[in-house]
């Protein structure tokens, strides 16, 4: 089965006609990873994302030397978007692909030229989705830690409690 | 329906492109979305959205300053933040569907001005300038608040290590400020008071967005399967 033919069955793609899919593709041709190669890393400046249209990939941060496990990325979905959308432009993580994976590169020329291309644009409308997912997720997570460490908040090293589940959510950099 | 004057309409947009860094921003296209919405004025202490109400609209703020506010558990108003022109607000509602997570109110006369939850639906779906203008305009604003509330807690976490944990790595010349850190504890209690109203939405929207992932994987597998 082609590339089109797969990225066109991903649940985002549901609504994106064939010929947008296929337009997609040929703008910005799936690139494929293989199991351990590291994809980008913390630190490297980069303007460009990835979405995932098959196998998984890890995402880790590094600290004095150790790298500590933060997360998976799963088929359709996105990584690395902070690097299109906000002025930081450096990498926040480093990813590998777990298994064989693939991937369409996201880049800014292509958001310019295709920006009218459902395909596109679901794209985009899927990004906005994941990154509300992502603050509320966020912000549920450090309430359930205040929330905890206010609890406990007479014990004599708080804030070292808060500082251990902090730093098990977000690395620790 | 009143349309944001010309000048202020160029110079809103014009701000908003400096502030936001997007793929294709042009200060035209920001134009064209402030021209689809209805400009309002209110006088201070009004109230422009209310915690725990539904999204219904988002709001570009023109003229004024606006206060965040949130009910700590006791019912009590604690601020958050205040935010100046120029800024987009209100469309974490409005994408995901959720209640309000918070009220803001006027602080002085303001000016803004607002789309309505359908007419941003039609252009989130929409190729037009205007559709390609909005979406990107608030997915960098998302971006920029994921990064801020990721950086907010990496510093809280800085700010609380004494340098004895060699797991934590401070960037070169930082110092721990344990009177800053107190500080950002509290300005954490402030921001955190009062969540629980939320939690269960939450949780159902998860299980919602977890569903769709299934969804995916499942419809892709099925098609690898038949393929064999």
């Amino acid at each position: 089965m082609s590339s089109t033919a797969n990225i066109s069955k991903m649940f985002i793609f549901r609504d994106v006609p064939h010929k947008s899919i296929h337009e997609l593709c040929t703008m910005a041709p799936p690139v494929s990873f293989n199991t351990g190669v590291t994809i980008f890393n913390q630190g490297d400046e980069s303007d460009v994302a990835l979405l995932l249209v098959e196998g998984k990939l890890g995402v880790e941060v590094s600290s004095a030397g150790k790298y500590r496990d933060v997360g998976q990325v799963n088929m359709g979905e996105i990584v690395g978007e902070t690097a299109l959308f906000a002025r930081t432009g450096k990498r926040s993580a480093t990813v590998r692909a777990l298994e064989q994976s693939q991937c369409l590169l996201i880049n800014p020329e292509l958001l310019i030229n295709a920006a009218k291309n459902p395909a596109v644009i679901a794209i985009e409308r899927h990004l906005l989705g994941t990154l509300a997912r992502r603050i509320r997720r966020t912000n549920q997570e450090t309430a359930k830690i205040w929330k905890e460490f206010d609890a406990r908040s007479e014990d004599k090293e708080p804030a070292a409690g808060l500082v251990t589940r902090l730093k098990s959510l977000f690395g620790g950099r | 329906m009143a349309q944001i004057a010309p000048a202020d309409s160029d110079r809103l947009a014009k701000r908003i492109v400096a502030h936001h860094s997007f793929p294709g921003a042009s200060h035209a296209a920001i134009e064209r979305v402030l021209a689809k919405g209805d400009c309002k004025q209110l006088p201070h202490g009004a109230l422009l959205c209310r915690e725990g109400d539904p999204g219904s609209e988002l709001f570009f703020l023109v003229r004024g300053n606006i206060t965040v506010l949130r009910k700590d558990g006791n019912g009590e108003d604690r601020i958050l933040s205040d935010m100046t022109c120029p800024c987009v607000f209100g469309h974490m509602s409005v994408i995901d569907g959720s209640r309000r997570s918070a009220s803001c109110r006027a602080n002085g006369p303001v000016e803004f001005v607002t789309l309505t939850r359908a007419q941003v639906d039609i252009l989130l779906a929409d190729g037009s300038a205007a559709g390609v203008a909005l979406r990107r305009l608030l997915i960098a604003s998302l971006c920029d608040q994921l990064s801020s509330a990721n950086g907010f807690v990496r510093k809280l976490v800085l700010d609380h290590t004494d340098g004895n944990d060699p797991s934590i790595q401070k960037p070169t010349g930082t110092t721990s400020k344990p009177r800053e850190a107190d500080n950002d504890l509290r300005t954490l209690t402030a921001k955190l008071g009062g969540w629980d109203t939320s939690l269960s939405d939450l949780e159902q929207m998860e299980k919602e967005i977890e569903f769709y992932m299934d969804e995916d994987t499942r419809r892709t597998l099925n098609a690898n399967g038949k393929k064999s």
